[in-house]
C-alpha cells in the first residue's frame, strides 16, 4: 500500500482514503484499545476517539517510521487519557508502591492465542494492566512510563514485576486459573 | 536476557491480535469529522462575512457625502506653502545602504605561505601579523606575540564597520606578506594590491597544510548559507484586515479623538476671549471604518522568528461635522453634518512575527514592525484658521509616513501546505498626518486581521 497517497489524500478530505485508512488499520488498533480497557464498548469508544486524533492531527505526519507505529502511539495515549477520566477505571488506576517484587526468572511457552492471552491481560487489576501493556507490549522503558503516568519508575517496576508474575502463573494454569482471583495490595 | 523471551512472546501475540470494530465506530467517526471540517469552515468564514458587513456598513453610512470638491488652496496667513521642501524633507528611508561595497568585496583574501624572493618585491616576515583597515587605509603590521590563529577573517560580517582584523601565525614556517615594489617596511596601503596578491597565492598554495583550514572553512560558509536558504523557503499569502481608524495627539495621548483640546488652544486667534463673537471651532475628528489588505511573504529566520513583508493597500476613514458648503469650501458654523475624509494608501510593511508556542492546541505568533506608507490620494479637509472654512489641500499632507505595527496571530488552520492566521492589528503613524494645521496627528487603526498563507514543503 502507498502510504504516501493514503496520507496526502486523506489530507485533502476525500472520503474513500478517510474510510481507506481507518480500514487499514482499525482492526490492528482496535487491539491495543482492547488491551487497556474491561469492555468491548470502552475499546470501541477509544478507536474512535483515537481515529478522530489521527484525521486531526495527520498534517503532522511527515513520514518519519511508520504510520501504523505513528497511529498506534496516538491509540495508547487516547486509551490513557481516557481510563484516567472515566469514574470507572479511575479507582483501580492507583499505582500504590509495593515492597519491590523481584522480576520473575520465569519464562513460560506462551501457549494461548493472541485473544485468549488479552483476556488474561485483562483481568490483571487496571494499575497493573496499564503498566505491564506499556512495558511488555509497547516496549517502553519504567522512566516513561512513569512520566506517561506521573509515578516514579521505581513503582512501574515495582507494579510491572508483580504484574508479570501473576500473569505467568495464570498462563501455566490456564486451564484451573479463575480471573478476579487475583490479591490485592 | 531471559526476561525478554517471556515479553517477546507476548508482543508478537498481542501484534498479531485483530480485532473487527462494529460499523457504528466508523459513522461516529465520519460525523465527528463533517463536524470538525464544518467548525473550521465557519472560523474561517466568519471574519470574512464579519468584515464584509463592515464594508456594507461603510458604503451606508458614505451616501452622505454627495459631491467631491476640487481642491483648491486658499490663501492662508497661518500656513507656509512649501512644496519642494515636503517632497525632499518626506523622502526619508529607513533602510541605509551598506558603506563601502568595494572594501567589503575586496578584503576576502587569505595570505598563505610563500616563498621570500626579492625579484617580485616580497618580504620574509616572522611572528604574527595584524592587518587592520580604516575604511580604505588597510596596514599590515608585524607582532611578536604568539597567537595560533592562521586565518584572514572576511569582511562579510564586520563590513559596516569598516574594519577588519587578521591574526595570522605560523609558528612552523616563515611568512610573506605582499607588499609594494621596492617597499622595505611592512606597511601596505593599497587593498586593491593585498587583494590581487593574495588571490595569487590562494591559486599557488592551494595545497599548504594551513591554507587548507582556510579553504575548507570558506568552501563551507556558501554551503551553510545554501543550506539556510533550502530549509527555510519563502512563503506567501494574502492578508485582510478590518478595524476603526482613527487620530491620536501623541504616542502617549488617547487614541481617537483627543485633538480637540489642542485644536482648541491652536485654533482659538488670541483675544477671542474678548471676542463677543464667537468663532466656530474645527469639528473633532471621529474614528471610521478602516481596511488594510495585500499580499505578504514571509521568511524564517530562525526556528521562531519569522521575517515578514508585504504589499498593502490602505484605506483609514476619518469623519467631521461641517456647516453648509460652497463650491470649494465647507463652513464651520452650524455643523450638523458629517463629512468622511478618505486617505488611500500604498503600504509596504516589514517586520517580525515570534512564534510563542502553543496554548491549548493553538498556535500563537506576535508580529511587530515598521511599515511605509505613500498616500495615493486623498479628498480630507483642511480647516483654515482666519477663515475658519474646511477646504481641500493635499499639499499638505505627509505623503510618505512611517508607521509602527504589532499584533497576534492565532492559527486557526494549518496542514502541510497552508495556514490561517486571525488576531488583533494595531498601526500607529510614527508620522503625522500633516506637517501642521488640523491633520498634525498620528494615525491609529486597531482591528482584526485575517491571513492565509500558502507553504512551501
Amino acid at each position: 500500500m502507498d502510504y504516501h497517497k493514503l496520507v496526502r489524500d486523506t489530507l485533502r478530505s476525500k472520503p474513500e482514503a478517510q474510510r481507506q485508512l481507518y480500514e487499514h488499520f482499525a482492526r490492528q488498533m482496535l487491539g491495543v484499545c482492547f488491551r487497556y480497557t474491561k469492555s468491548i464498548t470502552d475499546a470501541e469508544d477509544i478507536l474512535q476517539e483515537g481515529f478522530v486524533k489521527v484525521f486531526k492531527r495527520l498534517h503532522q505526519y511527515n513520514f518519519e517510521g511508520e504510520l501504523g507505529g505513528w497511529i498506534r502511539r496516538i491509540m495508547v495515549n487516547t486509551a490513557l487519557n481516557y481510563l484516567k477520566k472515566n469514574k470507572r477505571y479511575q479507582y483501580d488506576l492507583s499505582f500504590e508502591e509495593l515492597t519491590l517484587h523481584p522480576v520473575s526468572q520465569d519464562n513460560p511457552d506462551v501457549k494461548l492465542d493472541g485473544k485468549e492471552l488479552a483476556e488474561l491481560i485483562r483481568q490483571l487489576p487496571t494499575g497493573f494492566q496499564t503498566i505491564f501493556n506499556l512495558h511488555a507490549v509497547e516496549g517502553y522503558t519504567h522512566v516513561e512510563i512513569a512520566g506517561m503516568l506521573g509515578i516514579t519508575d521505581g513503582t512501574s517496576r515495582s507494579q510491572y514485576a508483580r504484574a508479570r508474575a501473576l500473569l505467568i502463573d495464570w498462563i501455566q494454569n490456564f486451564s484451573e486459573t479463575k480471573p478476579g482471583n487475583y490479591a490485592r495490595k | 536476557m531471559q526476561e525478554n523471551e517471556f515479553e517477546k512472546q507476548v508482543q508478537q501475540k498481542m501484534d498479531d491480535l485483530k480485532l473487527h470494530p462494529s460499523d457504528a465506530v466508523w459513522q461516529k467517526i465520519e460525523l465527528q469529522i463533517k463536524k470538525e471540517k464544518r467548525r473550521r469552515w465557519l472560523l474561517i468564514f466568519l471574519p470574512v462575512i464579519f468584515m464584509g458587513a463592515l464594508y456594507g456598513g461603510y458604503v451606508l453610512l458614505n451616501s452622505n457625502n454627495s459631491t467631491t470638491k476640487p481642491q483648491q488652496q486658499l490663501t492662508n496667513s497661518v500656513h507656509e506653502k512649501n512644496t519642494t521642501d515636503q517632497q525632499t524633507q518626506e523622502t526619508k528611508t529607513t533602510f541605509d545602504p551598506i558603506k563601502n561595497d568595494e572594501q567589503v568585496k575586496e578584503n576576502k583574501e587569505i595570505i598563505t605561505q610563500t616563498t621570500n624572493t626579492t625579484s617580485n618585491s616580497r618580504q620574509k616576515v616572522k611572528g604574527r601579523l595584524k592587518v587592520t583597515t580604516d575604511h580604505n587605509t588597510p596596514v599590515i603590521s608585524a607582532n611578536d606575540s604568539s597567537d595560533a590563529k592562521t586565518t584572514l577573517e572576511t569582511t562579510q560580517g564586520i563590513a559596516e564597520t569598516g574594519k577588519i582584523n587578521a591574526d595570522i601565525k605560523n609558528p612552523e614556517q616563515e611568512k610573506t606578506i605582499i607588499n609594494k615594489e621596492n617597499q622595505s617596511n611592512t606597511v601596505i596601503t593599497n587593498p586593491n594590491e593585498i587583494a590581487k596578491h593574495a588571490k595569487d597565492d590562494m591559486v599557488k598554495d592551494s595545497v599548504a597544510t594551513k591554507s587548507e583550514n582556510t579553504v575548507a572553512k570558506e568552501n563551507a560558509i556558501p554551503n551553510e548559507i545554501k543550506k539556510t536558504q533550502n530549509k527555510y523557503p519563502w512563503n506567501w499569502g494574502f492578508s485582510f484586515a478590518a478595524g476603526a481608524s482613527g487620530t491620536a495627539n501623541s504616542i502617549l495621548g488617547e487614541l481617537f479623538g483627543d485633538g480637540q483640546k489642542s485644536m482648541d488652544l491652536a485654533y482659538n486667534s488670541p483675544g477671542s476671549g474678548t471676542n463677543t463673537n464667537p468663532l466656530p471651532l474645527p469639528s473633532l475628528i471621529k474614528p471610521g471604518i478602516a481596511f488594510i489588505a495585500g499580499v505578504s511573504a514571509e521568511k524564517n529566520i530562525s526556528r521562531k522568528i519569522i521575517f515578514t513583508t508585504g504589499l498593502n493597500y490602505k484605506l483609514f476613514n476619518t469623519s467631521n461635522k461641517v456647516g453648509s458648503d460652497s463650491a470649494s469650501y465647507y463652513s464651520a458654523r452650524n455643523a450638523s453634518r458629517t463629512y468622511h475624509n478618505h486617505y488611500n494608501y500604498i503600504e509596504l510593511p516589514v517586520g517580525l512575527k515570534y512564534q510563542m508556542g502553543i496554548f491549548k492546541k493553538i498556535q500563537l505568533q506576535w508580529n511587530t514592525g515598521f511599515s511605509i506608507s505613500r498616500l495615493i490620494s486623498s479628498d480630507a479637509l483642511q480647516f483654515n484658521n482666519t477663515t475658519r472654512l474646511y477646504y481641500h489641500d493635499n499639499s499638505l499632507f505627509n505623503q510618505t509616513q512611517l508607521g509602527f505595527n504589532t499584533g497576534v496571530d492565532i492559527e486557526l488552520l494549518s496542514n502541510q501546505n497552508r495556514s490561517f492566521f486571525i488576531g488583533p492589528y494595531l498601526n500607529y503613524g510614527i508620522s503625522k498626518i500633516a506637517r501642521e494645521g488640523y491633520n498634525k496627528h498620528h494615525f491609529t487603526f486597531i482591528g482584526l486581521r485575517a491571513q492565509y498563507l500558502f507553504r512551501k514543503n
